[in-house]
C-alpha cells in the first residue's frame, strides 16, 4: 500500500509481512485479527484494482491491522466527477472551516461519530487502530446515495426534489461509518439475516449518535431514519421508524415502507440482497423497545449492543444475536455497566416481535 | 432502432425504480440524449468492461441494464463500485429518468 499512500498525502497503511496463509491458518483457528486481516486485505487489494493503483512490491500485498494513522479526517470534493479522492483534500484535520458548508458539515459529523465512539466506547476511529477517515463529497451528478465502500466514505449530492444532499445529515453519517465498525468487528455478510443485522446496527448507531449529539433521550428522539435528506417531493417522510417500523413513508414515489416489526411478517424474498433493509426493521424495534418502553435508555441500550457487536460473527442470524445480545446485556450487568433487571428485559423485548424463533 | 430496459434498486434509501423505452418513441431531445451517452459510454466497444470485484459495499445501488441495438443485444448487471467512468453518466440519467417515470405514472 506503499503507493496508497503517497497517492493520498495521509498516513493511511495496512503494512504487515505474515504470508496469507499463515493468516488463514489463524483464522481457521478462530483468531479474529486473522479473519479481519484477510477480509481487509481482499477489499484493499480489490480496491486497489478498481481504482488502477499500482502496487510496487509484492509484500505489501499482505495486510493486518497495524494501520498507522492517527484517525485523522480528510475531505476530498469529486467535483460531480466519479472519482474518489480527487486532488487534494479541501479540508484535512486540524484545518479551517471553508465557504464549502457541505464540507464543513461532514467534516463536523464525521468528527462527532469518531468522539462519539471513542467517549462512550474507547474505540479508536473505525477499525479501532486510528484509522484515517477518507470522506468524499459531491460525487457524481445528482447521485442520491451515501456509501462506505470498505475503506471510505462517499456521498452524492441528491437530486434536490426527491433526496437532498447525503452529507448533511449526521443520521446518514453515523450509519455509514458504523457499516465500517460493522466491517471490523462481526464483519457480517451484507445479505439475508447476516445483512440485515449489518443495516440494523448501522440504524442504531446512527440513530444513538444523533441522539448523543443532540443531547436527546429515548423519551424525546423520534427515532427516525433518512429523515433529513427527504427533498421537498418527500417532505415530511422518513425511510425507517425505529419506533414502529413499516411507518416511515406511504408515497407515490417511493410506494409504502416495507419493513416488518414482527417476525410473522419477515420478508423472505430475493429483493434488496434479501431484505437487508426490510427485516432490519425487526431488531430495529427490539432496540427501541429496550430502550424507550423498557426504560433502559439509549446509553445503556447501545452499551449492550455495542458489546453484542464485538461478539458476532459473519454468518450469525437473528436467533444468534438474540443469544448474544442477551449473553453482553448479563455481562455488563455482572460488571454493573448497566443495571439489574436489563437482561430480562432485553429478552422480553425479543419476545415482542417474536425472536428468537424455534 | 435501440431499446433500453433499465432498472436499478439498493441504495441508503432502498429505493428502486425502472425505465424500458425505444428511442424512436422518446421526445427528440431525450432520445439525443440518451444516443449521445450510449455513444460515448462506449459500451458496445469490443473491450468495454465492468470493474471487476466480488466486495459488495453496503447501501450501492445494484443495477441491470439490457441495449437492443440493430441486432446487437448487450446484457450488464453490476453495482455502483463497477461501473466504469464512461458509462457513470448514462447510467446517472437513466437512474433519474426511471425515478422521474415512476413518480409520473403514478401521480
Ligand atoms: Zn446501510
Amino acid at each position: 500500500m506503499r503507493s496508497l499512500q503517497r497517492k493520498h498525502d495521509h498516513n493511511f497503511c495496512f503494512c504487515s509481512y505474515v504470508p496469507p496463509q499463515v493468516l488463514e491458518n489463524l483464522a481457521r483457528a478462530g483468531i479474529k485479527e486473522a479473519v479481519l486481516s484477510i477480509n481487509q486485505s481482499k477489499i484493499s487489494r480489490e480496491k486497489r484494482d478498481l481504482k488502477d493503483i499500482k502496487t510496487d512490491n509484492f509484500m505489501m500485498e499482505f495486510t493486518s491491522l497495524e494501520s498507522v494513522g492517527k484517525a485523522s479526517r480528510y475531505v476530498y470534493d469529486s467535483k460531480n466527477s466519479w472519482m474518489q479522492r480527487v486532488d487534494k483534500p479541501v479540508r484535512k484535520e486540524g484545518g479551517k472551516a471553508i465557504s464549502d458548508k457541505t464540507v464543513n458539515l461532514v467534516y463536523d459529523f464525521v468528527g462527532d461519530v469518531r468522539e462519539y465512539f471513542k467517549k462512550i466506547h474507547g474505540r479508536k476511529s473505525i477499525d479501532d487502530a486510528n484509522m484515517d477517515l477518507i470522506l468524499n463529497v459531491h460525487y457524481g451528478e445528482k447521485y442520491q446515495n451515501a456509501f462506505w465502500d470498505g475503506d471510505e466514505m462517499t456521498f452524492g449530492d441528491g437530486d434536490g426534489e426527491i433526496f437532498v444532499d447525503f452529507a448533511k445529515s449526521l443520521d446518514v453519517i453515523a450509519h455509514e461509518l458504523t457499516h465500517g465498525v460493522v466491517q471490523w468487528e462481526a464483519n457480517l455478510e451484507y445479505k439475508g439475516q447476516p445483512g440485515a443485522l449489518n443495516e440494523h446496527f448501522a440504524d442504531v448507531f446512527g440513530t444513538v449518535i444523533t441522539q448523543w449529539v443532540e443531547k436527546q433521550t429515548a423519551k424525546n428522539a423520534d427515532w427516525l431514519i433518512g429523515d433529513e435528506i427527504m427533498g421537498p417531493k418527500l417532505s415530511g417522510e422518513a425511510l425507517r421508524s425505529m419506533i414502529e417500523p413499516g411507518t416511515a413513508y406511504d408515497n407515490d414515489l417511493m410506494g409504502k415502507d416495507p419493513q416488518p416489526s414482527h417476525m410473522k411478517d419477515y420478508y423472505s424474498g430475493p429483493d434488496d440482497n434479501y431484505g437487508v433493509h426490510i427485516n432490519s426493521g425487526i431488531p430495529n424495534k427490539v432496540f427501541y423497545l429496550v430502550a424507550n418502553e423498557m426504560e433502559i435508555g439509549t446509553k445503556d441500550a447501545s452499551m449492550i449492543w455495542y458489546d453484542a457487536l464485538k461478539n458476532l460473527w459473519p454468518t450469525a442470524n437473528f436467533n444468534d444475536a438474540v443469544k448474544v445480545i442477551v449473553r453482553s446485556a448479563q455481562t455488563l450487568t455482572e460488571k454493573k455497566i448497566v443495571p439489574k433487571g436489563s437482561t430480562q428485559k432485553v429478552r422480553a423485548a425479543f419476545k415482542e416481535v417474536g425472536l428468537p424463533t424455534t | 432502432m435501440t431499446k433500453i430496459d433499465f432498472s436499478f434498486s439498493g441504495g441508503y434509501a432502498n429505493i428502486k425504480g425502472s425505465f424500458k423505452e425505444d428511442l424512436k418513441k422518446l421526445p427528440n431531445n431525450i432520445s439525443k440524449e440518451i444516443s449521445e451517452l450510449l455513444e460515448s459510454s462506449k459500451i458496445f466497444d469490443p473491450d468495454f468492461k465492468l470493474k471487476k470485484t466480488s466486495f459488495f459495499p453496503p447501501d450501492i445501488f445494484s443495477y441491470t441494464l439490457i441495449i437492443s441495438k440493430e441486432g446487437e443485444k448487450k446484457e450488464l448487471s453490476f453495482n455502483d463500485v463497477m461501473i466504469p467512468e464512461t458509462l457513470q453518466p448514462l447510467i446517472a440519467r437513466l437512474r433519474e429518468l426511471a425515478l422521474d417515470e415512476k413518480y409520473r405514472r403514478k401521480k
